[in-house]
C-alpha cells in the first residue's frame, strides 16, 4: 500500500486507523512540544506535505515480510529510520534524512518538523520492514510516551490499524523507549 | 551570545557557567542515567547508574550530550552486538567459563548468557560487576568495543590459566584486582593526589649479577635514602609507605593458598595485590615483607623484566635459600634490608647475647618475621644459618606490629566495603564523588556499596610516612 500524503488527510478514510489513534488521542491530549529540547528556530518549521507521509490502514494478514531477530545499523537501507507524530488530524511519518531535513542547522528533521511546533499527543521512530510490518518505538524528547503503559498503548495502537507490530520494550534503566536498534524485536501481541 | 556559548548553555543548562565543556559540566545541575541502551537525564522513575555531568562528558563527549538535551535520549550502542560481544570476547580471552563468573558475582549462569547475547537487554549494575570482573572498563561498555580491555593484562592472564594452570577464580581475582588498581591510579592522577616520591625512582637497575642480595641491599639502601629515611629507623606503617608516600595501590584479593601477591600494570603504573590470607595478626611480619618484596619489583625492576602480572608465589618467598631466579632473588634481599636495614642488624648482632636474641631484636625492632631475620642476619654477618635458632615465641611483636600497620593505614570502610576496595581506594572514590566527579550512585558502585553507606566514609586527608 503506498503512503499518502498529507494533502489527502481528509480526502481518504482509513477506518481502523482512525479509530485506533481516536482512542490514543483521548487517553493522551494533544501537549505542546518539550520546549527545552528546541534548538533553534529552524526545528519549528513545517515539512511540507509532499514530503510527509500519512498512516493508514494495513492489511497484516496479506505481509509475509522476513524479520530480523534485531535490527542493527546495517538495515539502515533497507528499512530506513522515520520519524511519527500523532497530531490531532492524522498520524505523520517521514525519514529522518531528507531533502528538507539535509537543508536544516541539524541536518535531519525532527519531530516539531512534522508539527511545526504544534501541540501533538505522541511521537517516536518507525522503520517499515514490508508493506504491513513495522517496528516502532516512543523515542521523541518532545512528544514522546512518558511511561512504560503509555508505550504500550501506542504499539497497539498500531497493531489495530492493520499492521504486524514489533517493538523493543521501554528502557526502565533511562526511563526512555528503547532504541529501535541493538535490542531483540517482540511482536505486539 | 556566540554560537559555542548557545551550544553549551543548551547542553550543559543555562545555570552553568565557562567557556570551555570541562567547565560547564562541573557547574552543570543537569544529571544523567545511563543503561545498556542509552543515556538520558536522570529521573526519579529511572533505575540505571546515574552520572554527573563531568562524567557523562568525560565518557561520552559532548556531542552525546547534545543529542540527550536535543531528543531526550541518546544511543550509546556502537553496534548491536554491543555489549554482547565485547564481554564474550573477553571472558573467552581470559578463559574462564560463565559458571565461574556467575559463581563470581553470585548470580545465576543464565544471567552471564544473556549478557553475551546479542539483543537481551541487562541490567547495568550487573554489566559493570561484570566489566570490572574482566578488567574492562565499564564506563565504554556498549559505546566503545573492547571496552579499553587492556590486551597484555588479559594475555598474560590467560596463559596463567593455559599454561601454569592456573584456577580460574585466581584469574579472576587478579582480572578484578587489575580494575581497582586501573581506577586508583587514574582516580590518583584526577584529583592530583599521587604520591609525591614516586618520581625519585626513575633510575631501574638492571643489576643482577652474581651475589644478587647484596644488589637487593644497595636499592634498599637507596630506597631509604630517596624516601628520607634514617638508617636505624624502623617503617612503622610500610603500607602507609606504599599508598601515600609513593601513591602505589594497594588492594588485598583473594588469591588462594599458594600466591602471596603480585604487581599488575595498568596504564603506565603498577599496583600491588596482596593475598587477603595474610590479613591476619599472625601474619603481619609476613606481609610487610611481601609488600616490602613488590615494592623491590615497583621501584627498581626495569619493566622487561616484569610480566604484565607479576605473581610471587608463597613458596618462593617464604624461604629465601629456595629462590634462585635473580630477580626474585633481589627482591627478596631488598625486602629484608628495606624493612632491617644492614648496618642496624650488625649493632644488634655485636650487642647482642646471642644469635637467637639478635633475631628476636630484629623482629622486634623492624617488623620482620623471624625465619627471615634469621635468614638476613646469617647473611649480613656471616653466621652459619645452622647455628641460628628461632626464638621461641615472636607473638607479642606480631600484635604490635600489626597495631602499628592499621593506624598507620587507612581503615577507610574497613568493615563494610569488600576488601578489594576498602582503605585507599574508598577514600579516593569519596573524594572523587564529593568534588562532583563521580556521582553518589557510581561512587557507591565501585565500592559495592549503597548510597547511604559512603557517608560513612572519610575523604582522602594528606598523609605522610
Amino acid at each position: 500500500m503506498a503512503p499518502r500524503t498529507s494533502s489527502q488527510i481528509e480526502k481518504v478514510g482509513n477506518p481502523l486507523t482512525q479509530a485506533a489513534f481516536a482512542q490514543l488521542r483521548q487517553r493522551f491530549p494533544a501537549q505542546p512540544p518539550v520546549t527545552e529540547c528546541i534548538k533553534n528556530g529552524q526545528e519549528l518549521d513545517q515539512m511540507p506535505a509532499e514530503e510527509l507521509s500519512v498512516w493508514c490502514d494495513g492489511d497484516q494478514r496479506s505481509d509475509f515480510a522476513r524479520t530480523p531477530a534485531m535490527l542493527s545499523d546495517e538495515d539502515d537501507r533497507s528499512y530506513p529510520v522515520q520519524l511519527w507524530v500523532l497530531r490531532p488530524d492524522a498520524l505523520v511519518y517521514a525519514p529522518e534524512a531528507s531533502t528538507f531535513g539535509a537543508a536544516l542547522e541539524s541536518g535531519v528533521i525532527k519531530h516539531t518538523n512534522l508539527t511545526g511546533g504544534r501541540d501533538a499527543h505522541s511521537g517516536g521512530e518507525l522503520r517499515l520492514l514490508g508493506e504491513n510490518t513495522v517496528v516502532v518505538n516512543g523515542a521523541s524528547g518532545r512528544y514522546g510516551p512518558r511511561t512504560e503503559e503509555a508505550l504500550h498503548e501506542v504499539v497497539r495502537a498500531f497493531k489495530a490499524s492493520g499492521y504486524r507490530v514489533f517493538w523493543t520494550g521501554y528502557d526502565a534503566e533511562t526511563n526512555r523507549p528503547a532504541p529501535l536498534v541493538g535490542v531483540r524485536l517482540k511482536l505486539v501481541a | 551570545m556566540s554560537d559555542v556559548a548557545s551550544r553549551l548553555d543548551f547542553i550543559f543548562g543555562p545555570g552553568s557557567v565557562g567557556s570551555t565543556e570541562a567547565e560547564r559540566a562541573r557547574t552543570s545541575k543537569r544529571s544523567y542515567v545511563r543503561s545498556q541502551l542509552q543515556i538520558a537525564f536522570a529521573s526519579p522513575e529511572a533505575t540505571g547508574r546515574v552520572l554527573t555531568a563531568v562524567e557523562a562528558l568525560e565518557s561520552f563527549g559532548s556531542d552525546v550530550l547534545e543529542k540527550v538535551a536535543a531528543d531526550g535520549a541518546a544511543r550509546l550502542i556502537a553496534t548491536a552486538h554491543e555489549p554482547a560481544a565485547t564481554l564474550k570476547a573477553r571472558r573467552e580471552h581470559l578463559r574462564l567459563s560463565s559458571s565461574a563468573l556467575a559463581r563470581s558475582l553470585q548470580v545465576p549462569e543464565s544471567q552471564i548468557e544473556d549478557a553475551e547475547t546479542p539483543g537481551l537487554v541487562t541490567p547495568f549494575r550487573l554489566l559493570q560487576k561484570l566489566a570490572e570482573l574482566l578488567s574492562l572498563d565499564e564506563r565504554a561498555l556498549s559505546w566503545v568495543p573492547g571496552a579499553m580491555g587492556d590486551e597484555r593484562i588479559a594475555s598474560k592472564l590467560r596463559d596463567m590459566r593455559a599454561e601454569s594452570g592456573r584456577d580460574e577464580q585466581l584469574v579472576a581475582a587478579l582480572s578484578e584486582a587489575s580494575w581497582v588498581i586501573g581506577r586508583h591510579v587514574e582516580l590518583q592522577k584526577k584529583l592530583g593526589m599521587e604520591g609525591p616520591l614516586l618520581g625519585k625512582f626513575e633510575d631501574r637497575s638492571d643489576d643482577y649479577r652474581k651475589r644478587v642480595a647484596e644488589r637487593g641491599y644497595m636499592l634498599a639502601g637507596r630506597t631509604r635514602k630517596l624516601l628520607g629515611i634514617p638508617d636505624g629507623s624502623p617503617i612503622f606503617s610500610l603500607r602507609n609507605l606504599a599508598e601515600t608516600t609513593l601513591g602505589v595501590p594497594v588492594v588485598e584479593a583473594e588469591l588462594g593458598n599458594d600466591i602471596a601477591g603480585a604487581t599488575i600494570s595498568v596504564g603506565g603504573r603498577r599496583g600491588i595485590v596482596l593475598s587477603a590470607g595474610l590479613e591476619a595478626t599472625s601474619r603481619v611480619m609476613f606481609r610487610r615483607m611481601t609488600l616490602a618484596h613488590e615494592l623491590a619489583h615497583l621501584l627498581w625492576d626495569p619493566d622487561d623484566r616484569l610480566d604484565p602480572v607479576q605473581v610471587d608465589d608463597l613458596d618462593a618467598m617464604s624461604d629465601e635459600s629456595r629462590t634462585f631466579d635473580e630477580v626474585e632473588g633481589r627482591a627478596n634481599a631488598f625486602a629484608a634490608a628495606l624493612l632491617a636495614p644492614a648496618a642496624a642488624v650488625r649493632e644488634i648482632n655485636r650487642t647482642s647475647a646471642s644469635p637467637t636474641h639478635a633475631v628476636l631484636q630484629i623482629v622486634q625492632t623492624f617488623g620482620v618475621s623471624a625465619p627471615a631475620a634469621r635468614f638476613h642476619l646469617a647473611n649480613i654477618c656471616k653466621v652459619r644459618l645452622d647455628d641460628i635458632e628461632l626464638p621461641k615465641t615472636t607473638k607479642a611483636a606480631h600484635a604490635t606490629w600489626q597495631k602499628s600497620e592499621l593506624e598507620g593505614g587507612s581503615v577507610a570502610g574497613r568493615g563494610f566495603v569488600p576488601p578489594l576496595r576498602a582503605g585507599r581506594f574508598a577514600e579516593l572514590v569519596r573524594t572523587a564523588q564529593l568534588r562532583g566527579d563521580v556521582s553518589a550512585d557510581t561512587a557507591a558502585s565501585w565500592l559495592r556499596i549503597t548510597p547511604d553507606q559512603l557517608e560513612r566514609i572519610a575523604p582522602q586527608q594528606p598523609r605522610s610516612e
